[in-house]
C-alpha cells in the first residue's frame, strides 16, 4: 500500500477519533453536572476534529453520484468504474467526478497532451516561416511538407478529441462539464485550421497577415490547452 | 520546509501531551494533545 494513502487515511482516522473523544468527554462532563476545564477542552477537540474531518472528507471519501446532482436516469448508461489497486484515492475521486474510468481519463489526457505538443510545434513552425518570410527567404518544399504533416496530425487528433466529446454527449456525461472549454478549443481549432490552410497556400506571398492571425489563435489555444491540462491535473488523472 | 515545521510542531505537541499525562495522571487533556500532535505529524 502506498505510504501517501496510509497518511491520508490516518489523518481522517485521527480526525474522527479526536471528534469522538471530544464528544465523549463533553458528554461525561455534562453527566457529571459541571462543564469544568475538561468540558471546555472537549469543545476544542470537537471543533478541531470537526474542521479537520471536514477538510479531509471531501478529498478522500467518495460521494455517490446521486448526491452530486445526477439523477438515476443519468447514471444509468454510464460504464461501471473499475479501479486498480495502484489507483490513488484522488485519482478515483477525480475520475468519478467526471464520469470516466481511470483508464479512459488517462487516455484522454494523453490525447490532450499530444494535441498540445503538436500545437506548440506548429507555433514554432509558423514563427520560423514568418521570420523567413520577413527576410525574403524562400521557404523550401521540404519545410512546406513538414508544415502540412504537423497540420495533418493536428487534424487527426482534433477528430479524436471530437470523438470523445460526441461519445460523452451520447452517454450524457457532458452534462457535468461546468465550462465547455474543450468545445471552445475545438471551435477555435476549426478557424485555426482554415487560417493555417490559407497561410499554407499563400506561403510565398508577400504579406503575412494569415500567419499573424494563426499565431494569435495558436497562442490562445495553447493557453486554453494549458488550462484544460491544469484542470485535468487537478481534477482528472491529476486534478 | 513547511512540512518539516508542521511535523516538528506535531512532535512537540505529542511530547507535551505525554509530559502532561506523566505530571497530572489525568487522561483527557494529554489524549487531546496527542491526537492533535499526531494529526500534524502525519500531515502531508
Amino acid at each position: 500500500m502506498d505510504l501517501e494513502i496510509i497518511k491520508e487515511w490516518s489523518q481522517v482516522l485521527i480526525s474522527i477519533i479526536t471528534f469522538l473523544v471530544g464528544v465523549a468527554v463533553l458528554l461525561v462532563s455534562l453527566v457529571e453536572g459541571k462543564l469544568g476545564v475538561n468540558g471546555i477542552y472537549s469543545i476544542v477537540l470537537i471543533i478541531f476534529g470537526g474542521i479537520t474531518l471536514h477538510l479531509e472528507k471531501f478529498e478522500k471519501i467518495e460521494i455517490p453520484s446521486f448526491f452530486k446532482g445526477q439523477t438515476r436516469e443519468q447514471t444509468k448508461g454510464q460504464p461501471k468504474k473499475k479501479f486498480t489497486e495502484k489507483t490513488t484515492v484522488k485519482e478515483k475521486n477525480n475520475a468519478v467526478n467526471r464520469g470516466y474510468t481511470p483508464e479512459e481519463a488517462k487516455s484522454n489526457r494523453a490525447k490532450l497532451l499530444a494535441f498540445k505538443k503538436n500545437l506548440i510545434k506548429l507555433r514554432k513552425m509558423v514563427d520560423k516561416a514568418i521570420a523567413k518570410q520577413r527576410k525574403f527567404i524562400k521557404i523550401n518544399e521540404e519545410e512546406r511538407k513538414k508544415f502540412s504533416k504537423v497540420n495533418e496530425k493536428l487534424t487527426q487528433e482534433y477528430g479524436e478529441l471530437q470523438d470523445i466529446l460526441l461519445k460523452d454527449e451520447k452517454i450524457g456525461r457532458r452534462v457535468k462539464y461546468d465550462e465547455p472549454i474543450l468545445d471552445r478549443v475545438l471551435l477555435r481549432y476549426k478557424s485555426l485550421d482554415k487560417i493555417i490552410n490559407d497561410a499554407e497556400l499563400s506561403f510565398l506571398s508577400s504579406h503575412d497577415k494569415g500567419f499573424d492571425e494563426a499565431i494569435s489563435i495558436i497562442d490562445i489555444m495553447i493557453g486554453k490547452m494549458n488550462k484544460i491540462i491544469k484542470d485535468e491535473s487537478k481534477t482528472l488523472v491529476k486534478r | 520546509m513547511r512540512r518539516i515545521t508542521i511535523h516538528v510542531i506535531g512532535a512537540l505537541i505529542v511530547t507535551s501531551g505525554i509530559v502532561v499525562y506523566i505530571q497530572t495522571q489525568e487522561p483527557v487533556v494529554p489524549l487531546g494533545l496527542v491526537l492533535i500532535g499526531l494529526y500534524l505529524l502525519v500531515a502531508r
